[in-house]
C-alpha cells in the first residue's frame, strides 16, 4: 500500500485499523485518557482533558485513535454520546453556533428526534442568550441520563471564537448540566485556561505531546513499513544505514511524527539524483503545510520566526529584537509563544537564551521562495541532514575533483561541521547544569540525544558510561557499547569502555575481549594497556600481566603523563615490585590529584605492602581532595578497617553507600561490617537485598564470604556449609574470586573451644571438594595480613593448635600448619632468627609476609613511608588552597562583571602609590592604569562568565590601584589589582587580553592558557613563563616567590654568589630547556632549576640555599594575598 | 467506593470528595436559619462542595445548581431561575402553569421549550423574578435551596451591561426575597470575591448590604488526616508504585498545602512516571513552583494585588514580604512597624488586612492574633517568588 494512503495530513480521514497499527510509542497516555473516559461514565466524576502539542504532534491521531476506541466498548458506546467536532472547527464562531455544532454532531452519529425543527425555530429568536438556552435545553434533554463526551479539537481556537462570555457559559453548561466529559487538544494554552481570573482556569487535565525520540521515530516508521507490507523497508531500518536515515529525518523533522511520514517515501532513495528530485517534491509538497502555520501567527510573531530561519545558527533574544526593530522585553513574551506552539527552541548559554527553528525542514522549506530556482543551498542543507559526516566524506572522495556533486557534499560537509560544534557547545553546558543539579535522568536523557547526534563524541560518552554506572544500569551501558561498537569498530575507546562495563558485570573473558580489541587499534595508548593489565591482574592471568607490563615499560617515557604513570605502578605491581608501583602511583597523582584511578590504585597498592598506616593518611587526603566519591569513600572505610578503626570505617562505607546507593561493591562492604560487628539483622536483611539482585560472580563471592561467617555466627553449619560450597564454585570459575578466611572466627571468639566446630566444616567442605592445598593457603596467609590487630600470639598459637589437632591427619596441610607455627613464634619474639630453620623456599615464601607484618604492625618504616608522608601533605596543602579558592570565589554561581558594582570597587582609586603594596608575580615592566582606564577595562570584560568577576561581586574589596604588565609573545597582559580587603592590604592577579580574563593563582590556570595558546612559550617568554608559574606555587610556608634582584636585601644574600645583576629567572648555559631562578620562599633565598617541556609543565629539578632573607610573610584568601596579620615585618 | 483517580480540575463525584463531611454539615446547620456566603480562593473545591451539600441535602430540601457565571443580565438571570424553580418543584401542579401564565401575560412566549421574557418587559424583571417565588411558594412552602455559583461573574457582567443599580439591584432583590419567603434559601458563591464586587458598586455610590443577611463561610483547605487519605487513595486508585505510602502521601499533604486541587494536579503528574518517592514529589513541586511559566499561575497572586488594592498594593506586598519567612505570624504591632516604613495608620491598615483576609492571603490566628499566610503553599512560593 502506497504511504500516501496514510493521508498523512488528516489522521481522522484515516481507517481504525491502520491508526492503531501506526500507534506507537503513546499507548500508556492513550490508556490513561480511556481510563478518564471511563471514570466520567459512572457516578458525578467528569474529566476534562487537554492534549497539548504542536501542530503534526500527533494530536489528531491521538483523539482519533481514542474515539474508535470508545466506539468499541459495548459499555462506554452505550453510556457515552460522542460529539466530535472538525478539526478545523471554523463554524464555531459562537456559543450558539457550538451548540449548534455538537448537535449535528450529535445527530450525524445517532439522530437527534426534532433538530430540524429546532433549527428552524432558533433563527426566529433573535436574542443571542434565547438561541443559545434553546440549544442548550436541546442538548439536556437529548442526553437525558447519558454523558457527553465532547472531543474537541484545537479548542484554542473555539475559546477565541467564544470570547470571554462564550467561555463563561460553556463553562456554566459544563459544571450546571454535570453531564459532559471534555477530550480536546490544542497548540498551546490560552490566558483563558492558565490565567486564574479566567474561566478555564485550571479546568483541564493537561497532557503534553513532547516530540518524538529518535527511537519512537524509528518505531512508527517500522510500523508503516509493517503495515503498508514492505518487509525490505522494515529490514532495512534495522541496519545501521537505516537507523542513519532516520536519524537524518529525526533531526530535519525536529521530532514532528507527522513529517516522518512524509518522509517515509526517502528512506530508500540512494543516488543523488533520486535523492534531489524526491527532496524538491518533497519541498513543495510540504511548503504549504508550513506557510499555514506561518498564517495562524501574528504579524509580529512572522517576523521573528523568520529572523530565526534566516540566522546562521541559534540566536539571542536581542539579535532579534535588534532585526525585528523592537526591544528585548516586547519580543519575550511572542518568544514564550513560539516555544509554547512548537515553532522555535531555546537553549541557554550562560544568562543567554538562544533560540533556532525546532523543525530544520521548516526552514528550508520557507527559504525555497527566496532561492528563485537555486536549489544549492536547501539541498546542501538536507543533505548535511541525511548523511552522517562520515558518509559525506566517503562520497566525497569518491567525486571526482571539481564535480558538481562533490561541490554539493563539501559544502554540506562544511556546514555540517559549523553547525555540529556549535550545537555541541549547548548541549554540553544543559548536561553539565543537569548534572550540578543533579538531575540524572534529564541528563541522561541529553547525554543520550548528544550520542545520537555525534555517536563518537567522548565527553559525551565519558559521562553517559560514569552516569550509567553510577546509577547501576550496568546492562543498559553494555547494551549501547555494544551496539556502538558493531556499528563503529574502530573506536578503540568504545571497546575500552565496554570492557569497563563487561569487567564491572562480572564477565572478565568477555571484558578481556573487549579490551584486546581496543589495544590491537592503539597498542601503545597507556590508558588502554593500563586498563587491560588490570583486568588480566583481576582475572588471575599472572603470566599474561607479567608480559604486558614488560611491554608497558618499553613505552617512550612521559613524565608529565599520569596516565602513563598509572601504567607504570600497574606494570611495577604486575612485576611484584610495590615500592616502584607506591612511586609511579605518586608521580601520577602529583600530577593529577583530582584522578580518583590514582587514589585508587596507589592505596591498593600501599595496602598490598601492608602499609596500612600510610594507605589511611592518604586516604583523610582523599576525601577532602574528592569528598563526592563514592569509592574514595569506599577505599577509606578499607583502609580504616585495615588499622582496626572500626566504626570510623563503617561510616565512611555509610558515606559510600549514600553517595552511591546502587554499587553493589560498596553494599558488599557494608555487608562486611554489619557481619564483623554481628549486627545479624542487618546482615540478613542486606544480603537477601544484594543476592535479590543477581549480583555478578565477584561480588557473589565476597557475599557468600560474609554470609559463611554469618551463618556461622548463628552457629548454622548447614548454612555456613552452603555458602563455602557456592564460594568454592564460584572460586573454580576464576581464581580472582575469594575464598572465606577462617581466620576470621577468631575475631568472633577469643575462646579456643568454639573454634573447633567450625574448623570441622572447613575440613569436611575443602576435603569433599579436594581444595585442601587452597584451604592450606587460606590458612598461613591471612595469618599475617590485617589480624594483627586483635591476633595476639597467644591467639594465633591457639588457633594453630586446633588445626593442628583437628588437621592432625590431612598431609595437605602439615607444611602450612608448620609454617604457621613458625609465624607464632615470629609473632611473640619478631626475631628473622626463627626462619633459620626453615628451608630456602620456605623462607623466600614467608619473607616477603613478614615485612608485610611488621609494616603493619607499625614496626617497619622506611623510605617509601616517608615519601608517602610528604605526598599526603603535598596534597593537603593542594586541596586546602584549591577549597580557599572556591570558597573567595564561589563557582557555582558565576558573576558577570555587570552585576558587580564596578564604581563601588573603584571607589578609593588613585595615581597615588599605594602604601605597602604586596609584591608582584613578576618584576620590571609595570605601567599603572589610571582609574578611567581602569574603569573601562572592567567594565569591557562584561558578558564573561569569570572568577575575576565573582571576586568582585564579593562586595567587601576595594581597588586601589591596577597595574598592567605586559606578557612576552603574548596578547594577554598580568595585572595586578591592589585591593584593600576590610581595611588589610593585598592584591589580585589575573591575566587579561581586554575580553577574557582569568584569575592567576595556581600553575593549572596558566598551564591551560599555553594550551590554549593564549601564552607562547618560545624564546625569551620561557623564562618569564618559569618565572610566572614558579611565584604561583603555594606550599606550606608561602609561595615560591620570584626574588626581586633589584631589591638590596636579595642583592645582599646575592653578592655571596659573586653574581652580577642577572635576569631572573634564566636560560642555564649548560643545559637548553633548563631554567635557574632566583626563589624566596620561608625566610630563605634558594637558587633553583627548573626544566620546561613544551606543554608547559615545569618540574624543580634542584634547588639551593643561599641565604636568608627577611621577606614579610603573605597569607591567602583564595586568589586573593594579603599581607598576614600576625608578621608585620 | 470506585477507584479514585486523579482529576485536576475536574468535577468530582460526591461520594470522592473526602474531607468535606463536617463542613457540609455545618453548613447544613447553618442553612436551617440562613443563606450563604461560600468564600474560598479559586481551586479550594467550592463547587466540589455543592455537589456534596446536594447530596447530602436532608430530607425534604429541595435544591438546585446553576452556574450563573454566563449570564449577562439580569432578564437572562431570571429566565434560568424560572426555569430552575420550575423543574424543581415539576411536581407541584401549578408552578409551572403560573408562571408561565404570568410571563405570557406580559407578552413573552416560550420557544423550543424556553421561556423568554419580552423585550418591553425587561425592565420588570424585579416582578418577574419576586412573581417566580411567590407563585412557588404558593405550592412549596418547604425548603428550597438554591446554589447560585460564579455569581460575582455575573454581577459584574451585569455591572457593564446594564450598570451598577441593575446589579445592586438584583442582589437586593434576592434579599428581599429571603427575607420574604422563608423557606427559600441561597448559597453564592464565586471565583472572585463578592466583597469586590460590592466594593466596586459601593464606590460608585451604591449603599446596601444585600448580603447581611447570609453567613458566611470560608471554606479551607483539608485536613491533615483527610488531606493523606486523599493522596494515598490517589496513589492507590492510580496504581502509581510506591515503596513507602505512608512517606509520600505525608509529602504531598505538606507540599500541597492539603489543597485538594494540588494533591489531584501533583498525582496526576506522577501517574506517566509510573513509581513516587518523597524525594520525586519534591523535585517535581520545587520544579512547578520555580518554573519562569508558572504553571500552577501562582503569579496571579502578585499581579492582582494592584486590581484589588490599587495604591495599597506596595503595602499589600511589604505585608507579605514581611510574614513569607515566618511561622508563626506577626503581630498587627510588628506589621505597622514595618509597613510603608511605619507610615500606614491604623484604620487603613487594619481595612487592608482585613480585605486581605477576605482575599484568601491571610489568616488571623485567634490564639496569639497574629496574622499569616492562609495556604502554606502559597507562602512557599511568596518566598522563592520574590526570592526572600
Amino acid at each position: 500500500m502506497p504511504p500516501t494512503s496514510l493521508a498523512h495530513f488528516t489522521p481522522s480521514m484515516n481507517d481504525p485499523a491502520l491508526l492503531e497499527a501506526v500507534f506507537t510509542a503513546r499507548e500508556p497516555l492513550a490508556q490513561q485518557l480511556m481510563s478518564r473516559i471511563a471514570d466520567s461514565v459512572d457516578g458525578q466524576t467528569r474529566h476534562y482533558s487537554i492534549i497539548v502539542g504542536p501542530r503534526g504532534a500527533g494530536k489528531t491521531h491521538l483523539v482519533s485513535l481514542l474515539y474508535y476506541r470508545v466506539k468499541r466498548d459495548p459499555v462506554l458506546a452505550e453510556k457515552l454520546r460522542i460529539a466530535w467536532l472538525p478539526e478545523d472547527p471554523w463554524q464555531v464562531g459562537s456559543y450558539a453556533l457550538l451548540l449548534k455544532e455538537i448537535l449535528l454532531q450529535l445527530d450525524r452519529e445517532y439522530g437527534v428526534p426534532g433538530l430540524p425543527t429546532l433549527l428552524d425555530q432558533v433563527i426566529k429568536l433573535t436574542r443571542k442568550a434565547d438561541r443559545e438556552r434553546a440549544f442548550e435545553r436541546a442538548l439536556v434533554q437529548f442526553l437525558g441520563d447519558r454523558v457527553l463526551l465532547l472531543v474537541a479539537e484545537n479548542l484554542d481556537d473555539i475559546l477565541i471564537a467564544l470570547k470571554d462570555d462564550g467561555q463563561k457559559k460553556l463553562r456554566a453548561l459544563l459544571q450546571t448540566s454535570g453531564r459532559a466529559t471534555l477530550l480536546a487538544t490544542s497548540t498551546s494554552l490560552l490566558p483563558a485556561i492558565t490565567e486564574r481570573d479566567k474561566a478555564f482556569y485550571a479546568f483541564f487535565t493537561q497532557y503534553a505531546l513532547p516530540p518524538f525520540s529518535l527511537h519512537e521515530c524509528v518505531d512508527v516508521l517500522l510500523h508503516i513499513a509493517r503495515y503498508t507490507g514492505d518487509t525490505a523497508l522494515a529490514d532495512f531500518l534495522q541496519l545501521s544505514a537505516g537507523t542513519a536515515r532516520v536519524r537524518a529525518i529525526h533531526h530535519i523533522a525536529g521530532g514532528n511524527p507527522r513529517i516522518y511520514v512524509v518522509f517515509y517515501q526517502f528512506l530508500t532513495r540512494e543516488t543523488l539524483d533520486e535523492l534531489a528530485t524526491a527532496f524538491m517534491r518533497l519541498v513543495q509538497e510540504l511548503t504549504p503545510y508550513y506557510q499555514g502555520r506561518m498564517q495562524t501567527l501574528s504579524h509580529q510573531q512572522r517576523g521573528i520566526v523568520d529572523v530565526i530561519r534566516r540566522s546562521e545558527g541559534p540566536i539571542a533574544v536581542r539579535d532579534i529584537a535588534k532585526e525585528t526593530l523592537s526591544t528585548s522585553q516586547s519580543i519575550s513574551s511572542d518568544l514564550a509563544r513560539l516555544k509554547n506552539l512548537g515553532y522555535v527552541d531555546s537553549n541557554r548559554v550562560g544568562r543567554e537564551s538562544l533560540y533556532e527553528l525546532r523543525e530544520p525542514l521548516m526552514r528550508i522549506c520557507l527559504a525555497t521562495k527566496e532561492q528563485r530556482g537555486t536549489t544549492i543551498p536547501l539541498f546542501v542543507e538536507f543533505l548535511r541532514a541525511w548523511f552522517t559526516q562520515s558518509e559525506l566524506e566517503q562520497m566525497r572522495g569518491a567525486m571526482p575533483i571539481g564535480s558538481t556533486d562533490g561541490a554539493y557534499y563539501e559544502a554540506a560537509i562544511k556546514e555540517s561541521n559549523e553547525r555540529q560544534a556549535l550545537a555541541q557547545r549547548f548541549e554540553r553546558q544543559k548536561i553539565q547544569a543537569c548534572l550540578d543539579e543533579a538531575d540524572e535522568d534529564l541528563a541522561l536523557a541529553y547525554l543520550d540525544r548528544a550520542l545520537v547526534r555525534s555517536p563518537n563524541d567522548a565527553w559525551a560518552w565519558d559521562r553517559f558510561t560514569h552516569l550509567l554506572e553510577k546509577r547501576g544500569e550496568l546492562a543498559t551501558g553494555t547494551d549501547r557499547l555494544t551496539a556502538h561498537v558493531a556499528e563503529f569498530p574502530d573506536d578503540a575507546s568504545a571497546w575500552s569502555r565496554l570492557s569497563y562495563f563487561l569487567a564491572l558485570h562480572g564477565d572478565s573473558a568477555a571484558a578481556l575481549g573487549a579490551s584486546s580489541r581496543a589495544l590491537d587499534l592503539v597498542p601503545n595508548e597507556p590508558s588502554v594497556l593500563l586498563a587491560h593489565l588490570r583486568l588480566l591482574e583481576y582475572s588471575g592471568q599472572e603470566a599474561q600481566a607479567r608480559e604486558l607490563a614488560q611491554r608497558a615499560a618499553t613505552l617512550p617515557e612521559s613524565t608529565e603523563d599520569p596516565t602513563y604513570q598509572l601504567l607504570m605502578g600497574a606494570a611495577a605491581s604486575a612485576m611484584e615490585n610495590p615500592d616502584a608501583a607506591i612511586d609511579a602511583y605518586s608521580k601520577a597523582l602529583l600530577l593529577s590529584p583530582i584522578d580518583a584511578a590514582a587514589w585508587e590504585l596507589l592505596g591498593e597498592a600501599l595496602a598490598r605492602a601492608g602499609r596500612n598506616s600510610q594507605a589511611r593518611l592518604l586516604s583523610d587526603v582523599a576525601i577532602e581532595m574528592l569528598p563526592s566519591n563514592a569509592r574514595i569513600w569506599r577505599d577509606r572505610s578499607y583502609s580504616l578497617f585495615r588499622v582496626g578503626a572500626y566504626e570510623e570505617g563503617f561510616a565512611a562505607m555509610q558515606k559510600a553507600s549514600l553517595l552511591a546507593p546502587n554499587d553493589a561493591d560498596i553494599q558488599v562492604g557494608l555487608l562486611m561490617y554489619h557481619v564483623r560487628a554481628s549486627r545479624l539483622k542487618e546482615a540478613n536483611e542486606l544480603a537477601q537485598r544484594l543476592r535479590a539482585k543477581d549480583p555478578a560472580p565477584a561480588l557473589e563471592s565476597c557475599i557468600c564470604e560474609e554470609l559463611a561467617h554469618l551463618a556461622l555466627i548463628q552457629g548454622d553449619a548447614d548454612a555456613a556449609r552452603t555458602q563455602l560450597e557456592r564460594g568454592i564454585y564460584l572460586f573454580r570459575q576464576s581464581k580472582r574470586f575469594v575464598l572465606p578466611w577462617p581466620v576470621w572466627v577468631v575475631q568472633r571468639s577469643h575462646a579456643p573451644e568454639t573454634w573447633r566446630p567450625y574448623v570441622e566444616v572447613w575440613l569436611k567442605v575443602f576435603r569433599e571438594h579436594e581444595m585442601l592445598e587452597e584451604l592450606a593457603q587460606m590458612l598461613l596467609r591471612p595469618l599475617l595480613r590485617y589480624p594483627h590487630l586483635w591476633l595476639t600470639p597467644d591467639l594465633a598459637a591457639n588457633w594453630v593448635a586446633t588445626w593442628q589437632s583437628a588437621g592432625a591427619d590431612v598431609p595437605e596441610l602439615k607444611i602450612s600448619l608448620d609454617l604457621m607455627t613458625t609465624v607464632v613464634r615470629f609473632m611473640t619474639t619478631r626475631s628473622r632468627d626463627v626462619l633459620v630453620t626453615l628451608s630456602l623456599e620456605q623462607r623466600s615464601l614467608l619473607e616477603p609476609e613478614l615485612q608485610r607484618y611488621l609494616r603493619a604492625s607499625g614496626d617497619l618504616v622506611d623510605d617509601v613511608d616517608r615519601n608517602v608522608e610528604r605526598l599526603a601533605a603535598t596534597l593537603r596543602q593542594r586541596s586546602r588552597a584549591q577549597t580557599g579558592r572556591l570558597r573567595a570565589v564561589e563557582r557555582k554561581t558565576m558573576a558577570r562583571l555587570d552585576e558587580a558594582d564596578v564604581d563601588a570597587f573603584l571607589a578609593p582609586y588613585s595615581d597615588r602609590t599605594v602604601v605597602e603594596p604586596l609584591r608582584p608575580l613578576l618584576f620590571g615592566g609595570w605601567t599603572a592604569l589610571t582609574r578611567a582606564e581602569a574603569r573601562e577595562l572592567l567594565l569591557g570584560l562584561t558578558h564573561t562568565e569569570s572568577t575575576l568577576a565573582a571576586v568582585i561581586a564579593r562586595g567587601d574589596l576595594r581597588l586601589q590601584k591596577l597595574e598592567r604588565r605586559p606578557l612576552i609573545n603574548s596578547a594577554w597582559s598580568l595585572y595586578q589589582a591592589h585591593v584593600l580587603l576590610s581595611g588589610r592590604q593585598g592584591a589580585v592577579d589575573f591575566c587579561s587580553n581586554g575580553h577574557e580574563t582569568t584569575l592567576v593563582d595556581e600553575a593549572n590556570v596558566l598551564l591551560e592558557l599555553v594550551h590554549a595558546r593564549a601564552i607562547d612559550i618560545r624564546d625569551d617568554a620561557a623564562a618569564e613563563y618559569v618565572g610566572l608559574y614558579s611565584s604561583i606555587v603555594r606550599a606550606e610556608g608561602g609561595r615560591f616567590e620570584l626574588a626581586d634582584t633589584a631589591d638590596p636585601e636579595v642583592s645582599q644574600a646575592l653578592a655571596g654568589t659573586a653574581t652580577e645583576r642577572v635576569p631572573n629567572p634564566r636560560r642555564a648555559s649548560d643545559a637548553p630547556d633548563v631554567y635557574v631562578a632566583y626563589l624566596a620562599y620561608f625566610e630563605h633565598l634558594f637558587e633553583a632549576r627548573f626544566s620546561l617541556t613544551p606543554e608547559g609543565r615545569i618540574a624543580m629539578t634542584d634547588d639551593q640555599p643561599i641565604g636568608k632573607i627577611p621577606l614579610r610573610a603573605e597569607s591567602y584568601d583564595g586568589p586573593i594575598r594579603l599581607w598576614r596579620e600576625d608578621n608585620p615585618r | 467506593m470506585r477507584t479514585f483517580k486523579s482529576n485536576p480540575g475536574g468535577q468530582i463525584d460526591p461520594e470522592q470528595a473526602i474531607g468535606r463531611d463536617a463542613l457540609c454539615a455545618d453548613c447544613w446547620r447553618k442553612l436551617n436559619q440562613q443563606s450563604l456566603l461560600l468564600r474560598a480562593e479559586r481551586r479550594i473545591g467550592k463547587t466540589t462542595i455543592i455537589r456534596k451539600l446536594m447530596a447530602s441535602a436532608p430530607t425534604g430540601v429541595r435544591t438546585i445548581f446553576r452556574d450563573v457565571g454566563g449570564s449577562s443580565t439580569t432578564t437572562e438571570f431570571v429566565e434560568l431561575v424560572i426555569e430552575d424553580v420550575e423543574t424543581m418543584l415539576a411536581d407541584k401542579k401549578g408552578f409551572g402553569a403560573g408562571i408561565r401564565k404570568y410571563v405570557s401575560s406580559l407578552a413573552g412566549f416560550e420557544i423550543a421549550g424556553v421561556l423568554k421574557i419580552p423585550e418591553t418587559a425587561t425592565k420588570q424583571w424585579k416582578v418577574i423574578l419576586e412573581n417566580c417565588f411567590k407563585e412557588a411558594h404558593r405550592v412549596y412552602q418547604d425548603p428550597l435551596v438554591l446554589f447560585w455559583d460564579e455569581l460575582p461573574w455575573m454581577l459584574q457582567k451585569i455591572k457593564s451591561t446594564q450598570g451598577e443599580s441593575a446589579a445592586i439591584d438584583l442582589l437586593d432583590t434576592l434579599r428581599g426575597i429571603r427575607q420574604t419567603y422563608k423557606n427559600v434559601r441561597m448559597v453564592y458563591t464565586g471565583s472572585i470575591g463578592l466583597h469586590h464586587v460590592l466594593t466596586a458598586l459601593e464606590e460608585k455610590g451604591q449603599t446596601s448590604a444585600p448580603v447581611n443577611d447570609m453567613a458566611h463561610v470560608d471554606v479551607p483547605a483539608l485536613e491533615t488526616a483527610d488531606a493523606l487519605k486523599l493522596a494515598s487513595e490517589l496513589l492507590l486508585g492510580e496504581g502509581i508504585k510506591v515503596d513507602d505510602l505512608p512517606a509520600t502521601a505525608q509529602k504531598i499533604q505538606e507540599l500541597s498545602g492539603s489543597i485538594a486541587f494540588y494533591i489531584h494536579q501533583i498525582v496526576s503528574q506522577l501517574v506517566p512516571k509510573g513509581t513516587a518517592t518523597p524525594a520525586a514529589v519534591e523535585a517535581m513541586v520545587a520544579t512547578a513552583l520555580n518554573d519562569p511559566n508558572d504553571p500552577w499561575a501562582l503569579r496571579h497572586f502578585d499581579t492582582r494585588l494592584v486590581t484589588y488594592y490599587e495604591h495599597q498594593a506596595p503595602w499589600a506586598r511589604e505585608i507579605l514580604d514581611l510574614l513569607a519567612n515566618s511561622v508563626a505570624g506577626q503581630s498587627f504591632e510588628a506589621l505597622q512597624k514595618h509597613v510603608g516604613g511605619g507610615s500606614v495608620d491604623r484604620t487603613q491598615l487594619t481595612a487592608l488586612l482585613r480585605k486581605m483576609q477576605q482575599d484568601h492571603y491571610l489568616v488571623r490566628n485567634e490564639g496569639n492574633r497574629s496574622y499569616s499566610f492562609l495556604l502554606p503553599l502559597i507562602q512557599r512560593w511568596w518566598r522563592l517568588y520574590r526570592d526572600l
